[in-house]
């Protein structure tokens, strides 16, 4: 049956994003001199289903153009036309533009007609402007069907073969979802077709049962294509008809055997028909649980519900196992086992849901190649991108955040890292520089390492403007590490001239203030010369947080054990007052500022006033000493979000409930820090 | 005296009654257009189809009109049209059934 194809559009938009993604990065992969056939079919299958789907729905602007970049590489494909850098890069300006244009139409926005009308005038330019043989072209187009969509296909050398292709639907062919009406819509923007009905199987009125399908067709297709691409578009209606295709006037260099498609980019093949054939099939196929077994496709709303309910759980089963502790002997025994098994289950399915959310770190290092290649272009710089680890797994949440900070290194290293070839070569070093992107599990963290055989920071002009800057004494003397640590100083810089790409002071404090809030850090090492490579180190998941529980009062708070460096108990006179600075404590030679967390939060103590603990913690590259009563356990605690369930608060950055039911805070220590500071300078 | 019965006027036939087709015919009122035209496939008047107000129609829809028009040719009965939209004339040429059909091109 014919749905309203609205419904569908999600998915179609998605599809055709992800296959834009196959398509840029096959083009990236396209070796000029020796342009791989394999990836050149890859990249028309993207083109030709996004075509489909785009007809399928009516978007008409999209259908054009990509019937043009259609044409473009199936000249390319038959090798009637090489690939050359300017159409490498005509073909990457054009995957933008289809990007803007399916971003247009999803969200509902004119598009920049003009910019389309001009890309796809230059993409018609290079179709026409191909070598012409003497070999006469022979007329395409038979008398089409008017209404019907036709294009003459671009006959080149050979005339394009013809295809009778013969429908014989079953009785169900309605009913099971298919429309040949839409197929031969398909058809039809292959090439010239011609439909003839097959009336001889009607009944009379009578007799006649609406919903079953008497009807046949013989279609004779006039179009470049091989038997493949036609039977595509009959791909859902298998088993619901008898269907042949037979070619006439076959040239050589027209293969009427499917090109074999490497096991990658065979994954999109099935997801390709899914928009370009009948619709609604998708649906009687989802409905009937047949499909292709590999995946599905999951709303993200639904595993972030699901992950939520999994924290729930876990609550809930520490509150039992809190409350089957305090009634220990007046329970069997088996309640005790039984808990403990329920302690078990559970941890296993918060792993499991975990790990749900987890998803390769590809999707985030995928962009890196475009963007090296323009951007070593636009610098100048010859740059060779090696990518690996990238199915190295990690949590959504922190994915999303991976993205900016190593957008940042990158460019980093490409505009002041890694040298122009005239310099390398004088170097030494080969004129085209590596830059290396790296991703790997460390312990209970995911490291992102990028890495460049560049210049390497150089120490002297690092301590050369920290003093100009007064960052540092003339006479301190610092380790080669505190001086590396200097450039992640707030508006340090030490390039003479700020690119728009990078250098304009909102630089590394950035990243590394980012990355600490995430409970992460940022390693760097350098050989003057020789490279650098920052490590960026990130927790697996930020939906749950290993915190130091601590009691103020009758208040318990969760601190983040990341960011505590010591705990001390307070001792006869470690708490002193300095002019200018308030209440400090003496820790490791220095003074850090004690913040009286029961004053902050309005909450009464439960000790003397020069009684209890410091917990020394490092919030925004700051120290603080927290002075607290007491120090509970260590425990892994489930973050529920302050933000959705109640508002933001100031210097709490989450809360948790605790096994005996109570709500603990989870501090933010940053905030905290920097309201104490604004207390003590008020 | 009897009551004379007023005659009640002849309407000024311009136009033969067409049969009104409306809205969407997609497979789930397939049947209802079938009922709908059920009534006129034997109707020794001349048939016109109005469909001036379709707004959908699916391949299925159009086999019923395939067959209602054949079966009316086949009785020596003539069928036509008033007011095709591209909604229909457009599938129809696309299923190669304008012609059966007798639908005017586009």
């Amino acid at each position: 049956m014919t749905l309203d194809l609205t419904q569908f559009h999600g998915v179609f938009f998605e599809e055709s994003f992800e296959a834009l993604d196959t398509m840029e990065a096959a083009l990236l992969k396209l070796d000029l001199g020796a342009p791989d056939a394999d990836l050149i079919n890859t990249i028309f299958r993207v083109a030709h289903s996004i075509k489909g789907g785009s007809a399928t729905f009516g978007f008409a602007d999209i259908t054009s153009f990509t019937h043009s970049l259609e044409t473009l590489l199936d000249e390319l494909r038959g090798q009637r036309l090489q690939v050359t850098q300017p159409i490498s890069n005509q073909l990457l300006k054009s995957v933008d533009v289809m990007r803007d244009m399916l971003r247009a139409v999803q969200s509902k926005q004119p598009m920049d007609a003009q910019r389309v009308a001009d890309v796809q005038f230059e993409v018609e330019l290079i179709i026409a402007q191909r070598p012409k043989t003497p070999a006469a072209a022979s007329a395409s187009a038979h008398a089409p069907q008017r209404a019907t969509p036709q294009r003459a296909t671009p006959q080149g050398e050979n005339p394009a073969p013809r295809w009778h292709i013969s429908l014989r639907p079953f009785a169900p062919f309605f009913s099971r979802g298919n429309d040949p009406q839409r197929m031969f819509e398909q058809l039809a923007a292959l090439g010239a077709l011609e439909v003839s009905a097959d009336l001889s199987a009607l009944p009379g009125f009578a007799a006649l049962e609406p919903q079953s399908c008497y009807l046949a067709w013989n279609l004779l297709l006039t179009a470049a294509v091989d038997e493949q691409a036609i039977r595509q578009v009959f791909d859902w209606a298998e088993g619901d008809c008898t269907l042949e295709i037979r070619a006439e006037n076959i040239p050589a260099g027209t293969a009427s055997t499917p090109p074999q498609i490497p096991a990658a980019t065979a994954l999109e093949a099935p997801a390709a028909p899914s928009t370009s054939a009948a619709l609604s099939q998708t649906e009687a196929q989802a409905m009937s649980g047949l499909g292709e077994a590999g995946s599905i496709r999951v709303g993200v709303e639904k595993i972030d519900e699901l992950m939520n309910t999994v924290g729930e759980l876990v609550i809930t089963q520490s509150m039992l196992t809190e409350l089957s502790r305090t009634l220990e002997s007046a329970l069997p025994e088996q309640i005790h086992l039984g808990l403990a098994q329920l302690e078990r289950n559970i941890r296993e399915l918060q792993e499991s849901v975990m790990r749900v959310r987890m998803l390769p770190i590809s999707f985030v290092l995928s962009r890196f190649p475009r963007m090296v290649r323009d951007l070593a272009q636009r610098l100048g710089k010859q740059v060779e991108l090696a990518i690996t680890g990238e199915t190295t797994e990690l949590d959504k949440t922190v994915l999303e955040k991976i993205g900016d900070p190593l957008v940042h290194l990158v460019r980093n290293s490409i505009d002041h890292g890694l040298e122009k070839p005239e310099v390398r070569r004088a170097a030494g070093k080969p004129a085209t520089g590596s830059l290396r992107l790296h991703a790997c599990h460390r312990g209970g963290n995911i490291a992102v390492e990028v890495s460049d055989d560049g210049a390497g920071l150089n120490a002297e002009k690092i301590l050369a403007k920290a003093r100009s800057r007064n960052l540092i004494g003339p006479q301190s003397s610092l380790s080669r590490e505190q001086v590396y640590d200097l450039i992640f100083s707030p508006g340090f810089s030490t390039v003479e001239q700020t690119t728009d790409v990078s250098g304009r002071g909102v630089g590394l404090d950035v990243v590394r203030r980012n990355v600490k809030e995430l409970g992460g850090s940022i390693e760097l090492t350098s050989e003057t010369g020789r490279g650098a490579k920052f490590v960026i180190i990130l927790p697996l998941t930020l939906a749950i947080l290993d915190g130091q529980s601590i009691a103020v009062g009758r208040e318990n708070y969760i601190v983040p054990l990341i960011s505590i460096i010591e705990s001390l108990q307070l001792t006869q006179g470690s708490l002193s007052r300095i002019a200018g600075r308030g209440e400090v404590f003496a820790f490791r030679g220095d003074y850090v500022p004690v913040i009286r967390l029961h004053e902050m939060f309005g909450v009464q103590r439960a000790r003397a006033a020069q009684d209890g603990i410091i917990v020394v913690v490092e919030g925004d590259g700051r120290r603080a000493g927290l002075l607290v009563d007491d120090l509970l356990g260590q425990q892994q605690v489930v973050i529920k979000s302050l933000d959705t369930n109640y508002g933001r608060v100031d210097g709490v950055s989450g809360a948790t409930i605790l096994g005996d039911g109570s709500v603990a805070l989870i501090l933010d220590l940053p905030g905290i820090i920097r309201r104490a500071n604004v207390r003590a300078n008020a | 005296m009897p009551q004379r019965r007023s005659a009640k006027p002849r309407p000024k036939a311009k136009r033969a009654p067409a049969i009104v087709l409306r809205g969407d015919y997609a497979l789930a009122r397939v049947e209802s257009l079938k009922a709908v035209l059920a009534p006129a496939v034997a109707r020794a008047a001349p048939v016109v189809l109005d469909a001036s107000a379709v707004t959908r129609i699916d391949t299925a829809g159009l086999q019923v009109l395939t067959v209602f028009v054949r079966e009316r040719q086949a009785q020596g009965r003539s069928v036509s049209w008033r007011g095709v939209p591209t909604s229909l004339s457009k599938p129809a040429q696309q299923l190669g059934l304008a012609a059966a059909l007798a639908v005017p091109l586009a």
